[in-house]
């Protein structure tokens, strides 16, 4: 009897203890709980997506304003060109083609031609889209590591023992800037080799349908603008 | 195809230098928003990635950060509290904790949301001046939209020279107009004179 006792004190005691561990942080203060939900109750919620129940007020009306904000548009791709970029100075994608750039094509309400030029078309898009983003992947980059070591610079000269080991993460920055470089070069590469192989494949179609020696004619003076355009500088 | 999507993918791999806000503060300890993938069959256009987060918070700043958006696809950030008497301000950020790109706060309708495009990671500070706070994060990473691009045809028609006769005809008529017009008058005098006579 003695012995079942001491292990209930000593199961309250462990009971109470890891209670107050959860409820307050190393400094003794009351800590956040902070609960995310699980892929199972995200799947739950998905499967119920018109009738959440059970879920917590705040789960349920925040999940609501969701929908209602997503009604609002016809489309995802509606909902998406009616978002701005979160940062003002953040890059994003200009698809925009300088009109002595662009291209004549010769295949118009002809079915076969059409046909013919889905697969150029199709690759020509996929790599304008890739170029693009991969652009603003390295000019946010940039930035984002330009505003570290400057907010870094500032702030290491409060404190030598600070300033110290803010060298070796600034020399950490760089090392991944140039690693970055090297690797947007190489995926640079590849991508203006897809380009070329999109526009010969128009070139192909244009011959079939459209005009002779489209390629050397306007097909290459697209490819070098893009060459140009995309390629790193500094 | 297979090979420019696994180019740029590698590349998105490569891009970890463009992790969370930026810190230096040992203190601040951002909490990762973990996305699940979400498609509701009664609402197509959700379909994407979604985070729900219950919060108590009691400290007068939290930080969050959410990962892998990208610059093709729609994000939602909503807050939401049941406290309509102790708004609760949010701010998000992307270079560092220091400078926010948007801000607002749940008001007295208890609500705040933003919807936006970014690449990478982005930032969440929520600050609550009265606590604890009770909330509910609402992250949405909607799948990457499929918009047309811009054309890059000009579609100039002067252009062909494909199938001889037509093209040859639009693009010399004024010379043929002209060319007729002096033909008729030299007729018309030719006639004028051979009357006369």
């Amino acid at each position: 009897m003695k012995i079942r006792m001491q292990h209930f004190l000593l199961a309250a005691a462990t009971l109470v203890f890891s209670f107050t561990a959860q409820g307050q942080d190393a400094n003794g203060d009351m800590a956040d709980a902070i609960n995310q939900m699980g892929e199972t109750e995200i799947q739950n919620i998905q499967d119920h997506w018109e009738h959440l129940e059970n879920l917590g007020e705040t789960v349920t009306e925040g999940i609501g304003h969701l929908n209602t904000a997503i009604n609002l548009y016809n489309s995802a791709s509606e909902l998406y060109s009616a978002s701005n970029a979160l940062d003002n100075n953040e890059c994003v994608p200009d698809f925009s083609t300088d009109a002595t750039s662009m291209m004549p094509s010769g295949c118009s309400d002809n079915a076969g031609c059409s046909q013919c030029y889905q697969t150029g078309i199709s690759r020509l898009t996929t790599v304008r889209r890739s170029l693009a983003r991969m652009s603003c992947i390295r000019m946010n980059i940039k930035r984002f590591n330009d505003a570290a070591i400057a907010f870094g610079d500032n702030v290491s000269g409060i404190h030598a023992v600070t300033g110290l080991a803010w060298q070796n993460e600034r020399a950490g920055i760089l090392a991944t800037m140039d690693h970055f470089n090297q690797t947007y070069d190489s995926k640079y590469t590849d991508l203006i080799a897809s380009l070329q192989t999109a526009l010969h494949d128009i070139n192909q179609c244009e011959a079939q349908f459209g005009m002779r020696d489209w390629y050397q004619r306007f097909g290459f003076i697209y490819f070098e603008m893009m060459k140009e355009k995309y390629k790193r500088t500094d | 195809m297979k090979r420019v999507i696994k180019l740029v993918l590698l590349l998105l791999i490569f891009s970890k230098a463009d992790a969370q806000p930026f810190n230096l503060d040992d203190r601040i300890k951002p909490v990762e928003l973990n996305l699940f993938p979400f498609s509701p069959p009664d609402q197509p256009k959700a379909k994407g990635r979604l985070n729900v987060t219950q919060v108590t918070q009691q400290k007068d700043t939290l930080y969050f950060f959410a990962k892998g958006a990208s610059i093709y696809s729609p994000v939602y950030v909503g807050v939401t509290t049941s406290d309509k008497d102790h708004p609760i301000e949010v701010r998000l950020c992307k270079n560092n904790w220091s400078d926010f790109s948007r801000q607002g706060s749940t008001g007295s309708e208890g609500h705040w949301e933003d919807k936006f495009k970014t690449e990478g990671d982005f930032g969440i500070m929520v600050i609550a001046a009265n606590k604890p706070a009770e909330y509910s994060l609402t992250v949405w990473n909607g799948d990457e939209a499929k918009f047309e691009l811009p054309t890059v045809f000009s579609n100039d028609k002067t252009a062909l020279d494909s199938k001889g006769g037509g093209s040859f005809l639009k693009n010399n008529l004024l010379y043929i107009v002209i060319g007729a017009l002096v033909v008729l008058v030299a007729f018309l005098i030719f006639k004028l004179k051979t009357k006369k006579k």
